[in-house]
Parts: C-alpha cells; sequence; structure tokens
C-alpha cells in the first residue's frame, strides 16, 4: 500500500465528539428537498420522510439541533407561528430585562387556537399537547396575541367572560350554520353585541359568525316590525334586437 | 437516476456555497485521485452489499476530509458533500463497469451514509430518531 493510501486509511477513523448532533441535522436541513427527491427517485420512504422532517425544519430555521423546530413540528401553522414567537419574546426578555419573570406565566391556549375554533386544524394533538407542556415551563407573561386569527381566538378562549362563562361556544362556533342560529337566538342583546365585538373579522369562522349574527339581527328587527329592505339582485336587462318590440308590433305584417 | 437532476435540488445558502464547492472537489480528489482512488476501490471490492460498502465508504471520506481541515470544514455542508459524492461515486461504478449500482441500492447507501456519519462523528443521534420516529403531518 503506498504511503498516502496508508496515511489516509489511518485517518479514516471516527472523530468522537467532533462534530456534535445538531451540525449534522442542520446540515441534512440544507438539502431536505434533494433528500427527499432522491428518496422518490430510489423509491426509498426513509429518505423521502428524512427529507420531509429536515426540509420543514429547515424552513422554520432550525436552533439548536432541531430545537425549535422540533417542538412545532407537526403543529398548524397558527400553531406553530404562535409557539415560535413564545419563544422569540422569551429571548427578547431575556436580552432586554436579563431576569425572567415567574415560571408558569404562560397559560396553555393562550397564544395557541383550541383546536374546535378550527382555526388551526391540529393534525397530532399529541405533538401539540407535548408543545403546551414545553411552553408551559417558559417564563415569560403571555404574548399580546398578534394576527387577527389570533386575537379572535384569544378572546373567544380567554377574553370575553360571555364565552368563559359558555364553553360549549367553541363547539357551537366551530360547528356553525344551525346550530349557531339557536345557539345566539336564546342570547339577549347584549350579549350579541359582546359576542359581536370579541369576534375579529379575518377569520372564515368569524365571518360566518358574523354573518349569523347579521342574520339573527334582521330576524329580529323583522319580528318587532321594522323590516329591513331585502336587497334585490337585478339584472341588466338584454335586448334582442331580433325581438319585435311588443304584441302589436310583433303582430304587424313585416313590410307595412 | 438522473444525478444532475438531484444536484439541482442541493441549494445551499450563498455563504455555504463555497465551502461547499471545495469540500466537494476534496472530496472528488480522494476519490477518484491516482494516489488515493485504490482506498475506493479496495471499498468497492470488499465483501457486503454495494449499499453499505458505498455509504461507508463515503462517510469515511467526510471523515477523512473534516480531519485533514483540523475541524475547521463548516458542519452545514457535511451532509450536502456526502451526498453528491456518494451520487458521484455510485455513477462512477456504473459507468466505469465496476460494478452495477441500482437506483435502489443508491437509496440505501444514503441511509448507510447518514447512520454512518453519525457514527464517525461519534454524534449522539438520540434527537434524530425521536424526530423520526414522529408521524409525519397529514
Amino acid at each position: 500500500m503506498p504511503p498516502i493510501v496508508a496515511a489516509a486509511a489511518a485517518a479514516f477513523t471516527t472523530v468522537q465528539g467532533a462534530v456534535a448532533a445538531a451540525g449534522i441535522m442542520k446540515s441534512m436541513a440544507v438539502v431536505g428537498t434533494a433528500m427527499s427527491a432522491l428518496g422518490a427517485v430510489t423509491k426509498n420512504e426513509k429518505l423521502m420522510k428524512i427529507g420531509a422532517v429536515v426540509g420543514t425544519v429547515g424552513s422554520l430555521g432550525t436552533m439548536g439541533a432541531f430545537g425549535q423546530g422540533a417542538k412545532t413540528l407537526g403543529m398548524s401553522s397558527s400553531a406553530k407561528a404562535a409557539a415560535t414567537s413564545a419563544a422569540a419574546n422569551r429571548a427578547a426578555t431575556s436580552a432586554v430585562t436579563g431576569a425572567m419573570p415567574q415560571p408558569g406565566a404562560l397559560r396553555p391556549g393562550a397564544g395557541v387556537l383550541k383546536p374546535a375554533f378550527g382555526g388551526g386544524a391540529v393534525q397530532q394533538p399529541g405533538l401539540l399537547s407535548q408543545t403546551l407542556q414545553q411552553a408551559s415551563t417558559l417564563n415569560l407573561p403571555p404574548p399580546a396575541p398578534t394576527t387577527l386569527l389570533q386575537k379572535a381566538g384569544s378572546a373567544l378562549s380567554s377574553g370575553a367572560n360571555m364565552i368563559k362563562e359558555n364553553p360549549e361556544v367553541a363547539m357551537v362556533l366551530a360547528q356553525g350554520g344551525a346550530e349557531l342560529a339557536n345557539y345566539l337566538s336564546g342570547k339577549t342583546d347584549a350579549e350579541i353585541r359582546q359576542l359581536e365585538s370579541s369576534i375579529s373579522a379575518n377569520d372564515a369562522n368569524a365571518q360566518r359568525t358574523l354573518f349569523t349574527i347579521a342574520e339573527e339581527k334582521r330576524r329580529r328587527a323583522n319580528i318587532q316590525g321594522a323590516y329591513l329592505p331585502a336587497p334585490v339582485q337585478t339584472a341588466p336587462v338584454q335586448v334582442n334586437p331580433y325581438q319585435p318590440t311588443g304584441i302589436i308590433a310583433g303582430a304587424m305584417p313585416r313590410g307595412v | 437516476m438522473n444525478i444532475d437532476e438531484i444536484q439541482s435540488k442541493i441549494q445551499l445558502p450563498p455563504e455555504l456555497q463555497d465551502a461547499y464547492t471545495r469540500v466537494v472537489a476534496a472530496g472528488m480528489k480522494v476519490l477518484f485521485s491516482k494516489q488515493t482512488h485504490d482506498l475506493m476501490l479496495e471499498q468497492l471490492s470488499a465483501p457486503g452489499d454495494n449499499a453499505t460498502k458505498l455509504g461507508q465508504g463515503i462517510a469515511k471520506v467526510i471523515v477523512f476530509l473534516f480531519n485533514e481541515s483540523n475541524g475547521t470544514m463548516p458542519q452545514d455542508v457535511i451532509v450536502p458533500a456526502a451526498m453528491l459524492l456518494l451520487m458521484k461515486a455510485a455513477d462512477f461504478v456504473n459507468k466505469s463497469g465496476k460494478g452495477q449500482i441500482s437506483d435502489e441500492e443508491i437509496g440505501q447507501a444514503m441511509e448507510v451514509l447518514i447512520d454512518s456519519l453519525f457514527e464517525g462523528f461519534g454524534a449522539d443521534r438520540s434527537e434524530f430518531d425521536a424526530a423520526m420516529s414522529q408521524e409525519m403531518p397529514a
């Protein structure tokens, strides 16, 4: 064996602890797409899974090994945003104050939508509960709702007193349709107004709720005799140039 | 398998591109240079299946390069460079008539490569295994 080959062979040994698992996993995240493609070409499901997992993590930005990305794996985009913003808030709080607030300040549900609300479909409840468990150990005050969707979820889950006192509302709102109308029909005007004001308008469920509220208002107004004018959709008149202008004209012989 | 297609999907951040190119070039030199080519042939002719030989062999090359760089090789390029080197080596074997490595074997070799990288660098793979054991989102 040539000397250089022998030297190279000697160098082909393990290097204990030289590269942490984080390094390897981060480098895997760089090629998540290529790994998936290679898995697809070679019909290797494990590679496809690796590519999908590390690709997801890579798109979120790796922190530590899989770090925060792994903590939010399998969550909906809304839940991921809430979880990652919580981590960002923690870092910011730590950097600014240098001291951490009391633990347990973050309540599960304060920034993460309830599954029943439908704002973010939770695909893996097990992972979500794990993340909530991890989030409950974060040392920071509850993050302020940043998006309208989160605001609506926050209002429905913890903001409005009526919702607090009526926990079935989340389920009713998720079901929508006739159940929602029935639910609303049993509420006072004040409760209706409170519910209306607590819902932001940027979510599909919120839109649906606002629509049903409007319907309920209209129904009540109708009951009181103040009939509101129903919007009438009128299509523009299409004139057929070949049609006679009327019965008389149509009955007239041509050329007269 | 079209290597160019896979290679085009290996898209690194601009700041890693230079390091990636240098590591791949160094790896190609180890695989195909006159002095060290024997090592590769020796690895390929050893008993065992192609996937294991290929995956372990490329992992050894990467560990070798890392050692040679005195640990200065950016860790982010380890897997991308290893992936490309593996496909280049498989392509060489197929085109040179030294053997025949199927697409399925390349996929298996990639699995072996990842396992061997963890082993070669002495890295704890428990977190990786935990992530892989999670059910994928629908």
